[in-house]
Formats: C-alpha cells, structure tokens, sequence
C-alpha cells in the first residue's frame, strides 16, 4: 500500500514528464521521416545522427531534472509538514520502510520516463534508417552500411540515458534526503539546489587553481571525441561503480534521519 | 494486582527549556475508561505522543502492554489505535484511507470500518481535504476503530465539535469500543464528557500527575472543608490541598472528612461547612491555582 500511495504522489509529475518526453520524441520521429534522405541532412551521416542523440538526450535530461527535483520533495517529509506525520508514523511500518519505497518508486519513475525516452529515440532512428534503406536501393550515392551505422548510436544512447539516470537519481535523492532531513517541501528543495550550486562553485575554484585536477563530473560526460573515433572517458567504469555505490547512501541517511524525528 | 496497559516512570521531557512533562507518571488499567484532564499545555499531547513513539524521553520510563514505545513501537501500534493530530492524507477519499489503512493491521475490519461510516455519516468519496472538521474527526476515530485495536489512545477528540457529534463520537466510544473490555485512554479539558464517560481520571499540570484516581473513589470521598480557629493543621495524610484566606481555612481531602472534622472541632476551630467535591471542583482546585506543591494522588 506504501508503493500505492507513492504512486499516488508522484503520478502527476510522472505524467507531466511523460507528456513533455512524447512531445519532443513525436518531433523528432516527425523530423527524421521528412528530412530528406541525403548527404546534407542532419541524419545523413552516423556522426551528424550521433550529435543528434546527444543533444535529444541532453535536451530530456534537462527537464527530467526539474522532474528529479519534483519528485524528491514528496514523501514522508512533505507528509510530516502537512500534519499527517502522527498519523503515518503511527501505522505499524517501519520508518525505514516509507524511506526505501519512496526511493525505489520515486528511481522507478524517473528510470521509466527514460525509458520511454529511448522508444521515442529509437523509433526516430528506426524510421529514418527504413528511409535511408530504401533510398540506397534506388540506386543514390548513399551507401547500404550507413542503415548500420545508423542504428548505431542505440548503444551509445544507453550509455548516454544510464549517464542521464544517475545524475537524475543523484538529484533525487538529495532533494529526498533534505525534504526528510529538514521535514519541509521548500527546505529539502533549496537544500538539495544549495548542494549543486555549491558543488559547482567549489569544482570550478578547484579548476581554477589546480588546472591539472579533473574533478569529478556531476553530469558524466562519458564519450571523448567525434563518432568516428569515440571512446569513453578514462575512469568510465570505476565513476558509473562509485555513483551506484553512493546512490544508496541517501536513503540510508533519510532513514536515520527519520528515526530520530520527534512528531 | 491490576494489569497495566500503560505505564509511565517519572517522564521528563523538555523542548529547550521548557519542560512538557516533568516527572510525569501514570497508571491505565486494563478495561479502563481513563480520563486524562489538564489544561490547555499541561503536558497531554506530549505524553500521548511519546506513548506513541513519536517522542522520545530525557528521562524515565514509558510502556505499553509492558513494551517500550521507542524500541516496541511496531508491536505497540499494531495493537493501538492512535488519534492525535486529525490530520490524515489531504489528497485521499475515505475509501482511499480505508484501503491505505487496511493493509497494515491484520484484524482489520471492512465490516467494521462500513459500519462506522454510516454510523457517523462520513461522506467517504469525499477527500480528507475537503471534510468539516467534524468529519474528519469521526474518519480518524472510524480508522483507529476499524483495525481492532485494543488500546485507544485519544488526544482531545471531541475539541472544537458541536454537541451532536460529541454525544456521537463519546456514544460510539463506549458501546462499541470499550464496552467490550478494552481500554481507552483519552485526554481531554471537557470535564463533563470525562465525567461522563471515564471510570479513572488522572489530572495534569506542568507535565505532573497531580492526581490519579477512580471517578467512584473522588465522588464518595474527596470533600471540602472550610473552617476557622486558632492554630489549624497543614499537613496530613489525608490532606490534598490546605489553603487560608482571612482567617478561613479551607481543606481538599481525599478521604476521612467527617474524622477530619471532627478532630478540628476538638482541636477549638469552628467547621463552617462539609462538602462533597465533583471532579470539576476537584480540577479547578488542583489545576486551577498555580499550586505547584500539590503531591500526586493515587487513589486505587
């Protein structure tokens, strides 16, 4: 029934996020099946499709953040402000039970929103690729394999969405842990924005004054170079390890919080 | 001896410098209707929440059915029934908090909870958010009932409702819930309904136990006492509180009057009057003066 009623929460930000996420994936779709399948459009070429897929997914990101954002200031510590707290932390759960389905549906959410990113993506890619097919069996300059290399950047879509996922469930989980912590919507919001400013402050003094450190990204780019010579970043794996490993930390943070919170 | 259902050892609980509960310690018997008197602040709500779980003691002991609040708190609530703030989820119908609710308590009833709400008339497709006062009132008490709880812990639930809804909220309290042998414990600043309705009362003030007594016990034998003379007694056992205005001394016993009268009149002083005391009197003599030296009174 926790699972229920978190749904219950965060539907109308899940929705909101779904409806903007099939807007832009039936723009692009639209896109890709008028451009015209030669070497001057956008799709023509693996890498010209490659700087697309970046940039639709940094375009979904940028909005599933302020979905992230959202979606960390519902919960227990919303509840608790509202006055309801005496009445949910009377029911026989555990604290630690409203923390961890909160965090698990609230990750769902956003891992399903992106999710339908990639179908919206990858149908686009699809289309064009059909398109691009037929038009080298006409007998045009463009070669068969570029249908291949076309259908290429779906890999390179997953790394770029799992990349996506993490700074989004970083973000959630934050603005989580502040609106628990401090059992206030606002508060946990400007805790959590407070956090980002001031990590992006802190890493730029820190660029500026010892050039040759690379801090950590918190938006992890994870390709170097063009399409045709990528390759992820150095560190790829061990930054992707060390971010799923701190992701747990919130929730577990949250629920100590919780513990001690007096109603 | 008698079962205690709740128990607490000298609570101390302090917001900063304030004490909410200072030494408090009270008894609920088993199958009690127990009345938990104090004025607005005296300490009521801090006590039931930490009952609750919801708070936490500097010092001293709390248990329920023998557990601790803060360790037991699971076993505790799912063998009680919690009405605090009336507060429940604002974006939910009824039906919706029936459904929420059931899934947590294994003797819940639906049979139960049908019953209430017609009982009650709580438009249940209604959202939280959107019920009077008293309508939200009866949906938390029809929630706490429903899930067979053993134990009902009340805090003020008739505040701020109109005379109908009270008789039916007190009404239902008693022939359903407690009529079957379960205790209930409710805080209150409504002498008449506790009066009403409990069988033990207990009085708070500045977060202490000024008296705990049975309703039966305080009706048949606390008086009052007024008499003048030379040189009065200010201490005895059976003495609760012992006051002097221009040359008149006025006495709260608990027990014993006409003894006590008796030995005054021997003593030279002239008795005045002998009168019974009703909780009212005894509360206003107890919480209503700024009588910080009152010991507590347990009567069992």
């Amino acid at each position: 029934m926790l699972l229920w009623k978190s749904w219950r929460d965060l539907r109308i930000a899940f929705f909101i996020g779904l409806g903007w996420l099939a807007l832009l994936a039936i723009l692009v779709i639209q896109y890709a099946l008028r451009t015209p399948a030669d070497s001057s459009t956008i799709w023509a070429t693996p890498d010209k499709t490659f700087g697309l897929v970046v940039g639709f997914v940094a375009l979904q990101t940028a909005f599933l953040t302020v979905i992230a954002f959202a979606i960390g200031t519902l919960g227990i510590g919303r509840e608790i402000a509202g006055g309801s707290g005496s009445f949910l932390l009377t029911c026989p759960i555990s604290r630690g039970y409203y923390v961890w389905t909160e965090w698990f549906s609230g990750l769902a959410a956003l891992g399903a929103l992106l999710g339908f990113s990639i179908v919206g993506l990858w149908l686009a890619i699809h289309f064009h690729a059909i398109r691009l097919s037929s038009f080298e069996r006409s007998g045009n300059t463009t070669t068969w394999h570029t249908w291949i290399m076309a259908s290429l950047p779906f890999g390179v879509t997953l790394i770029h969405v799992l990349c996506a996922f993490l700074f989004l469930a970083l973000i959630f989980g934050i603005t989580h842990l502040g609106t628990v912590a401090f059992r206030h919507a606002t508060a946990g919001l400007l805790f959590s924005i407070g956090f980002f400013v001031a990590w992006l402050v802190v890493m730029e003094i820190l660029r500026h004054n010892y050039p040759g450190l690379a801090p950590p990204d918190l938006l992890l780019r994870p390709y170097t170079g063009g399409f045709d010579h990528l390759r992820l970043i150095p560190g790829f794996t061990s930054s992707i390890a060390i971010r799923l490993a701190i992701l747990p930390l919130f929730p577990f943070a949250a629920q100590l919080f919780l513990r001690r919170t007096e109603v | 001896m008698t079962e205690l259902v709740v128990e607490t050892q000298s609570l101390v609980k302090r917001y900063g410098r304030v004490a909410a509960l200072d030494g408090l310690s009270l008894a609920v018997p088993r199958g009690a209707v127990y009345g938990f008197l104090g004025r607005n602040g005296a300490g009521k709500t801090t006590a039931i929440r930490v009952l609750a779980g919801l708070a936490r003691p500097q010092s001293g002991a709390a248990r329920v059915f023998g557990l601790d609040p803060f360790h037991d708190r699971l076993a505790i609530l799912s063998r009680t029934g919690f009405v605090i703030e009336k507060m429940l989820l604002p974006s939910m119908t009824g039906d919706d908090l029936v459904r929420f609710n059931r899934s947590f308590f294994p003797a819940w009833s639906d049979a139960l909870a049908k019953k209430y709400a017609e009982a009650l008339e709580v438009p249940m497709n209604r959202k939280f958010r959107r019920l009077s006062h008293g309508n939200r009132t009866k949906l938390c008490l029809l929630l706490a009932l429903a899930h067979g709880a053993e134990l009902l812990v009340l805090d003020e639930p008739t505040a701020g409702l109109d005379p109908v809804v009270t008789d039916q909220l007190l009404r239902l309290l008693i022939d359903d819930f407690a009529a079957s042998g379960r205790t209930l414990l409710l805080s209150s600043h409504h002498l008449s309904e506790i009066e009403k309705i409990a069988d033990w009362v207990g009085i708070i003030h500045h977060g202490r136990l000024l008296l705990e007594a049975q309703l039966d016990d305080i009706r048949a034998h606390y008086a009052r006492i007024r008499a003048s003379g030379g040189d009065l007694p200010r201490t005895a056992p059976e003495i609760v509180t012992a006051s002097d205005t221009q040359g008149v001394s006025e006495y709260v016993l608990r027990s014993g009057a006409e003894t006590f009268a008796a030995e005054l009149r021997r003593s030279g002083a002239l008795v005045l009057d002998v009168s019974p005391m009703n909780l009212s009197e005894i509360f206003l003599e107890l919480a209503g003066k700024e009588n910080h030296d009152a010991a507590v009174e347990v009567l069992a």
